[in-house]
């Protein structure tokens, strides 16, 4: 439990700090690589916590396979966020699309195939008015990923290109948001349960990458100029994403850990009355 | 019913849910307890880490595995 507070804290305030470095400080050039290396920063947690969660659990299990793909995915979004910052503000190169978001596309492959792994292998089975009520919301959210992601990212100025990997975006965001639903769908079916709240935690930060992957694609020209308040804006939802991503990752291991500890405490107690 | 199989069964199910070395734990902690302390602690290990509605799943799911091998 301690562990797990500590853990909570420390996302806080490095969501603060993030908060504060991009908001407060909205013009101070010198702090381009300091908002850069916080970006990164909320990747490396990610990655962290789950390599720990995959440590506990082992490549034997589902969970473990699930979270060993998952961080394939966010590692090569960092590898993509690792190069677009040398890019822009190490080689002063300003272009789009670049190799960082082949980077970051290959990334969502992974995660989407992470997610579905869990799904397919837990054969998790739904009750039918569950089903009804996200698919509803599923739907609605799917017409806003469309008008947003496909009806205005295409801009007929640019290369046809800069278009496609903005319209690929708003696809992969609407894969992810189909599987999302089902994800959401399996954390109801976890409820009372400790499971609920990482799924409920992958879920919500996946929401919230959603939503600032749209006003990136909408707005990738005012990102690119580093314009107020659309590149501060859309690192601070991505960095909110990442910090959710990271606690719902760090919490799986934390169960098995738990879990562990609970089991070797009554181990130690039997052994201790035997003698 | 077959105590061993039904061991078997419990830690293949912690292996599933909880990893490999949990699972390993379980079965020192099973090995000389009778099926009646060894579903009630599963139950109450699946309800605290998948929920109530999961693990009453999973419980009726073992159930039948061993049913299936009695009969």
């Amino acid at each position: 439990m301690k562990n797990r507070t500590l853990f909570i804290v420390g996302l806080i305030c490095m969501w603060v700090i993030s908060v504060y470095i991009y908001s407060f400080q909205n013009g101070w050039q010198s702090h381009d690589l300091l908002r850069s290396a916080l970006f990164i920063l909320g990747e490396i947690t990610i990655i962290v916590s789950g390599i720990f969660t995959v440590i506990k659990y082992g490549l034997g299990n589902i969970t473990g396979k699930t979270v060993l793909i998952l961080i394939i995915g966010f590692f090569l979004w960092m590898i993509g966020s690792t190069t677009y910052s040398i890019n822009t503000f190490v080689l002063g190169i300003d272009e789009y699309p670049s190799l960082a978001d082949l980077f970051i596309l290959t990334g969502y492959f992974f995660i989407l195939a992470g997610l579905l792994h869990e799904i397919v292998q837990r054969k998790v089975s739904f009750r039918t008015p569950y089903k009804l009520a996200l698919l509803a919301i599923g739907f609605v959210i799917g017409v806003v990923i469309f008008y947003f992601g496909f009806y205005l990212a295409i801009d007929p100025t640019a290369s046809w290109f800069v278009n496609f990997v903005s319209v690929a975006y708003g696809v992969w965001d609407l894969i992810l948001l189909m599987t999302l639903i089902v994800v959401l769908m399996m954390a109801v079916e976890y409820r009372g349960g400790k499971m609920f709240l990482p799924w409920l935690a992958i879920f919500i930060g996946m929401i919230v990458q959603l939503v600032a992957d749209i006003f990136f694609t909408f707005f990738y020209v005012q990102y690119g100029e580093q314009l107020w308040p659309y590149y501060e804006g859309i690192d601070i939802l991505w960095i909110t994403a990442y910090l959710f991503f990271a606690y719902g990752l760090l919490s799986f291991g934390l169960i098995v850990k738990d879990a562990q500890h609970a089991i070797a405490g009554k181990l130690a107690v039997e052994s201790k009355s035997k003698k | 019913m077959d105590i061993a199989h039904f061991r078997q069964l419990a830690v293949e199910e912690i292996a599933d849910t909880l990893g490999k070395k949990t699972a390993t734990m379980y079965s020192e902690f099973y090995k000389d307890k009778p099926s009646e302390v060894i579903k009630v602690s599963l139950e109450e290990l699946l309800t605290e880490v998948v929920g109530k509605q999961q693990a009453r799943k999973r419980m009726t799911k073992l159930t039948e595995k061993i049913e299936g091998v009695k009969n």
